[in-house]
């Protein structure tokens, strides 16, 4: 049975930047404890003999040659999602 | 003498000179450009784009792993490394963790006569993030995009450094060897090399808790910045405190170090392989095509300077500049002694400098030079001839082609060098008058008028010695 503890909880939550109320720790950290332990279901297969697998195309060497090609949406579309420009900067936050 | 040793490891970041970034073909260059101009789709993270390695970067690379004395990797993968920053525009940077295109290797450092070899960890190739402005006085920060996506090596030292002078030279022997292979810019200033310094200290064989001084961008900083660190951590530890693991700035104005954030605080990146770049296979023919590319490397050009006795400050001139570098090698192979090596030294850091800052194209060759050193050495020119035909040279002229349609070659004939000379003694009677009472110091004054004589064909040695002769009779 996975436990996760109410730290636990808050340090994934601070990584993943998801805001949690003091009265939801508990609750959260139940439910996250439940589908670890649903997932863990997979532990019960034997890997010892199973090389790690990240891929299964079997496609290799996927590059392009180093030339340029300017994007042909402008900037200015690009960026429409971001919620504030100044100076052609995104606006953002204080960070530091 | 301090009983505590600090033991040193580094890590580099260098700019790749690709035309392109390192997933997309967005322009590389942003020197001038505005901001959020060279952006597309796949560097800022829209949904649904897909990365494309480039091949350049790649290839730059392969080049790197030949300079660190190092083996290419014959498979290697991306891989992401998660963490939120409004400099990231992904939420991950693309990097190497698992299969590093770069293994170990080393590299020779010239340290105090001795050269010392300093291990390499491995290197990898990644991305860079988009700039970040913190507006002083501001409740905001603004962000860049143009450098997200712009390719790096990451080159990891192994703890081997064990002094700040050993710390620097490794630092500079490095950025000799990314900017002579071409595949770094070198502008510290504007941030194409910097690197991260792993510091601690011990007064026993078990190492000492380390800490990280984090975004350094100029060799004297990393200097000051590792001798004040050392000095911290041996008064904290004489004081009998304990050394906290953290990364830590160096504030140039106050010349301190300072905490930035505790082991506690550290990221948790959660690394898995990039499941959009399928892993690469690097055969041995690309790797041998392409680093067959490479003419000299710094070290080859250090050790041979180094044995002419040349100060470690005199081989940096030759060494920070590839191209001088490259016709010093070719040229030295040419010549037969270390007197005649010398002398190409001493026009390479002279002469060729001066023309240089006029010359757009210089195109002096190896070859010429050696000729030019062989032609004074044989007695055919007078090095003053040499001086005034230099620029030919270096404008890509044969040496032995001035002298023969010019008519340069040196007067060494001494029947017809003695009628110039008797008409000179002739001509001033004064002076010949001194030089004979024993005023010796007109000597000069002759030797000049037979060089002036002759147009500077005369060879000097030859012209005062025959001087001598003839004002005595």
């Amino acid at each position: 049975m996975a436990k996760l503890t109410v730290d636990e909880i808050q340090a994934v939550a601070k990584l993943a930047r998801i805001q949690l109320q003091d009265n939801e720790l508990a609750s959260v950290s139940e439910e996250v404890s439940s589908i670890l332990d649903f997932v863990m279901a997979i532990n019960e297969v034997d890997t010892a003999r199973v090389v790690p697998t990240s891929q299964v195309t079997g496609i290799t060497n996927v590059w392009r040659e180093d030339e340029v090609h300017k994007c042909k949406i402008a900037p200015k579309d690009l960026l429409s999602e971001a919620p504030d420009f100044q100076d052609g900067c995104i606006k953002v936050k204080k960070v530091l | 003498m301090s009983k505590y040793k600090p033991t040193i490891g580094i890590e580099i970041h260098a700019q790749l000179t690709t035309k392109s970034k390192m997933f997309c073909g967005c322009d590389n260059n942003s020197r001038k450009a505005q901001p959020n101009v060279n952006i597309c789709p796949v560097c800022i993270a829209l949904p649904g784009t897909l990365p494309v390695a480039n091949k350049g970067a790649i290839e730059m690379a392969i080049k790197l792993a030949h300079g660190l004395n190092a083996k290419v990797a014959t498979n290697t993968s991306f891989d992401r490394k998660n963490y939120f920053y409004p400099d990231s525009p992904k939420g991950y940077q693309i990097t190497q963790m698992d299969q590093p295109i770069i293994q170990k290797g080393h590299v020779e450092i010239l340290v105090a006569d001795q050269f010392i070899s300093i291990g390499i960890h491995h290197a990898h190739l990644e991305e860079d993030a988009g700039k970040l402005i913190h507006p002083e006085g501001t409740d905001y920060s603004l962000v860049d995009f143009n450098r997200a996506g712009t390719p790096l090596v990451e080159i990891v030292s192994e703890p081997d450094i064990k002094s700040t002078e050993q710390a620097k030279r490794y630092l500079q022997e490095v950025y000799n060897i990314v900017t002579s292979l071409g595949v770094c810019d070198g502008d510290m200033q504007h941030g194409n090399f910097k690197f991260d310094l792993n510091v601690s200290v011990s007064n026993s064989a078990e190492l000492g808790t380390r800490t990280e001084l984090k975004n350094l961008n100029s060799f004297r900083n990393a200097e000051r910045a590792l001798s004040y660190e050392i000095n911290r951590q041996i008064e904290v530890l004489e004081g009998g405190g304990t050394i906290e693991q953290e990364t830590r700035g160096w504030n140039d104005t106050k010349a301190v170090t300072f905490s930035q954030r505790s082991k506690e605080q550290a990221n948790d990146y959660r690394y898995f392989p990039e499941p959009d770049i399928p892993p690469m296979v690097l055969s041995r023919e690309l790797v041998s095509s392409v680093q067959s590319e490479i003419k000299i490397l710094p070290i080859n050009v250090r050790k041979e300077l180094h044995l002419l006795k040349l100060s470690v400050s005199e081989q940096d001139i030759l060494i920070s500049q590839p191209k001088t570098a490259e016709i010093f090698m070719s040229a030295q192979a040419r010549l037969k002694s270390p007197e005649l090596v010398k002398q190409a030294v001493n026009w390479l850091v002279g002469d060729y400098q001066a023309i240089l800052v006029k010359t757009k194209k210089p195109v002096l060759t190896g070859g010429n030079l050696a000729e030019l050193i062989t032609l004074i050495e044989d007695g055919t020119i007078s090095s003053k001839i040499a001086k005034d035909i230099f620029a030919e040279v270096v404008a890509g002229l044969k040496p032995t082609d001035i002298v023969s349609s010019k008519g340069l070659k040196q007067l060494s004939d001494n029947s017809e060098l003695e009628l110039i000379i008797k008409k000179i003694i002739l001509d001033n009677p004064k002076p010949a008058e001194a030089y004979r009472a024993g005023n010796e110091r007109v000597l000069g004054f002759f030797v000049g008028q037979a060089m002036q004589a002759t147009n500077g064909q005369a060879n000097p040695t030859k012209v005062s010695s025959l001087m001598v002769k003839l004002l005595k009779e």
